[in-house]
């Protein structure tokens, strides 16, 4: 094969051909691995955040839903431990330290330990740990991790107080012996938070009284609980030293955020949002079916097929199937800059949602719903779209998550007060099987959590222009009574935010 | 060279497995692109992009087979996608039904340098170009040829026979000028 001969010299020739590349095709080769990395990162933190935001959503919902006795005891529980820790902890201390008074005492393991008890969300977990430990009798130790709770509550104590600064600036300069209460500063009254010497030589230590939230409660407490008196020894010295300490780095640090947090000037930003996707109005979250919810509504032979005659009163009926309907949320946020990374949100906006449900024909009422001008048959010949129109203002707390300056990340998070200006929606009555319309059952004022996960999708200006999803559900039933009891608006949909003029 | 060993760490993101294979098959894989296109930069562009596609389906890579002809394969495919989406060259890859041009039964002794051939073929017009590319020298059937160009293997048949034609004429001709000639001729 002659043919064959050429093409194989050509072939052969052509495997030996080489030719060096110029050394930036790999410096371009690299960049570009390095930028397709890059890609798969943001993705992934992406599908991480949305991951979260669900998590934390669902997780929301399942705590707000825990039944109002419960919650109370946990939170009665969870408020007295400290305080009692902190008691018993410093009596056994004192006890043992009277038993001892040759052994010196020293303070050095508070700020190493304060460090691990910076959450507050493990906080309980740690007190019950301390409790354990008290049992055992190794009061020493205890007392030491007792006091650390109270270290522990500083930091949210100048929190507390920062919010109150105004009535703090007057006076923690006035006065360094005060104690906090219900996140103000007064004067210290006889039964100081630290020390005072009764009249039979001891010592008599007040421990402040720290509620949930980290503020204290000097005032309100009991004096039997918090009093506990001890010998005057060397240990006790050095105890009430540090506490002292702590006390006025509190006070220097209140100060010195009292005087950074006025001089700063505020940085307001104003803009535009728009959102929109879909709503339900279902018994559980999001919209998801509840265990047999869909199965009873879905089962055609639970429906009253009739869309003339009368309906079979007496006889229980199955309402339709609620399906969900678009929804959008338009208005204007005000955004303030807390810190580079994170930001408060406010507004007004205009809400829509709308579902949509199957019912039989119209029939004008002349008996049955005195009340009302109207009503339908179950059955399935008409889509009826239920409109709930809203205003709300929203609150949330906006968090830059990655620091790329490329395409910047933002999480969303904060609630809505959401109050119902009008709506078409209609009720059930399952004996009758007669929908109709009575806006009395509805809730006209509603709490919503809200959270959007946001992508600075702007090519020039950061924070200019952001886009991402963002779900939405109310807190508490729609309505107390009706067809609505039990169940919750859900809004699923894309959010756009546009910020007008200079960042 | 371990290649399974490569790949592995190739796979692994280690930045320095990725250099030793881009330096290893790069000179190989350039002289590919270069026999595609007209101008050096256009090959170090598909080399560029075609390792970069190397690295992201690696994971694809099967061990069995050889790396080099794996790697060339998307040197070609990349090569390809290049003509058709650049406009100078989809301009010129017009493929028109053309009578069937016998397949000349010149068989010449080949005896120019790897260099003077490569440059030989890339002045072939694109289409020729490409076709005796695809089927001379990497063993592509007509058939084949034709379902990636999207033209029938008869049109791919004749467009090989005239660039075959070609090709031959200007290898004899380069062949017959003395060495001196040959430099003037540049």
């Amino acid at each position: 094969m002659q043919e064959n001969n050429f093409e194989k010299q050509v072939q052969q020739k052509m495997e030996e051909f080489r030719v060096t590349p110029a050394s930036e095709v790999w410096q371009k080769v690299e960049l570009e691995i390095i930028r397709k990395k890059r890609n798969w990162r943001v993705l992934l933190v992406i599908a991480f955040s949305i991951i979260l935001l669900g998590t934390a959503g669902i997780g929301w919902w399942n705590y707000s839903f825990t039944p109002a006795t419960n919650k109370l005891s946990t939170i009665n529980h969870s408020q007295s431990q400290p305080q009692n820790v902190i008691n018993d902890s410093l009596k056994k201390y004192s006890e043992n330290s009277s038993n001892t008074p040759g052994e010196n005492h020293t303070l050095d393991g508070f700020s190493k330990k304060a460090d691990d008890t910076n959450s507050t969300s493990n906080l309980s977990n740690k007190i019950k740990k301390q409790e354990r430990q008290l049992s055992e009798n190794n009061t020493k130790e205890t007392a030491v991790k007792a006091l650390n709770v109270f270290e522990e509550r500083q930091e949210m104590i100048s929190e507390t107080v920062l919010k109150s600064n105004r009535k703090i600036k007057g006076k923690t300069k006035a006065k360094t012996n005060t104690s906090i209460s219900n996140g103000e500063i007064e004067d210290a009254p006889d039964d100081s938070i630290f020390d005072k010497q009764n009249q039979v030589g001891k010592t008599v230590i007040y421990l402040p009284k720290i509620d949930r939230s980290g503020i204290l409660l000097s005032k309100s407490i009991n004096k039997r609980e918090q009093t506990i008196a001890v010998k005057n020894d060397s240990s006790i010295v050095q105890l009430k030293a540090a506490l002292q300490n702590l006390q006025e780095q509190l006070l220097v640090t209140t100060e010195n955020k009292v005087v950074t947090a006025n001089s700063k000037k505020s940085r307001w930003q104003f803009g535009l949002n728009l959102s929109f996707g879909i709503s339900t109005t279902r018994n559980s979250y999001l919209g998801i079916p509840s265990t047999g919810e869909d199965k009873v509504f879905a089962d055609p032979s639970q429906v009253n097929s009739g869309t003339g005659g009368t309906a079979n009163a007496g006889v229980p009926q199955q309402p339709s199937a609620i399906k969900s309907g678009k929804a959008f949320v338009i208005g204007a946020f005000a955004k303030r800059s807390l810190s580079p990374r994170l930001s408060i949100l406010t507004g007004i906006n205009y809400k829509f949602y709308s579902t949509n449900m199957f019912i039989g024909s119209r029939f004008d009422s002349s008996g049955a719903f005195s009340s009302v001008a109207s009503y339908y048959r179950s059955g399935s010949s008409i889509n009826y779209n239920n409109h709930f129109h809203f205003i709300e203002i929203p609150f949330s707390l906006q968090w830059k998550i990655s620091k790329q300056s490329k395409l910047p990340l933002y999480i969303n998070a904060g609630f809505t007060v959401t109050q119902l200006v009008n709506t078409n929606a209609l009720q059930y009555n399952s004996s009758t099987g007669y929908y109709y319309k009575d806006n009395s059952f509805f809730k006209n004022t509603s709490v919503n959590i809200s959270s959007k996960l946001l992508i600075d999708i702007s090519k020039h200006n950061s924070q200019r222009f952001l886009l991402g999803p963002e779900l939405n559900f109310n807190i508490g039933s729609m309505s107390n009574n009706g067809f609505y009891q039990k169940k919750h608006y859900s809004y699923l949909g894309i959010s756009l935010q546009k910020a007008i003029g200079k960042k | 060279m371990d290649y399974t060993l490569l790949v592995k760490e190739c796979l692994k993101q280690k930045p320095s497995a990725q250099q030793q294979l881009y330096e290893h098959f790069a000179p190989l894989m350039l002289g590919v692109c270069y026999r595609y296109t007209k101008s050096i930069n256009d090959a170090e562009d598909i080399l560029q992009e075609g390792f970069v596609k190397v690295y992201q389906h690696l994971s694809k890579y099967n061990a069995s087979g050889e790396l080099g002809a794996w790697i060339r394969r998307i040197m070609v495919n990349t090569a390809l996608n290049y003509l058709k989406r650049t406009k100078r060259y989809r301009s010129e890859m017009v493929f028109a039904d053309m009578p069937l041009h016998a397949v000349s039964d010149d068989n010449p002794n080949v005896k120019l340098d790897t260099k003077e051939l490569s440059e030989l073929i890339r002045q072939l017009p694109t289409g020729f170009q490409t076709i005796f590319n695809l089927y001379a020298i990497e063993g592509y059937t007509h058939v084949e040829i034709g379902e990636i160009l999207g033209i029938s293997d008869g049109t791919s048949k004749s467009q090989y026979a005239r660039a075959r034609y070609l090709l031959i004429e200007w290898i004899e001709k380069y062949s017959s000028l003395s060495k001196n000639e040959k430099y003037a001729g540049k």
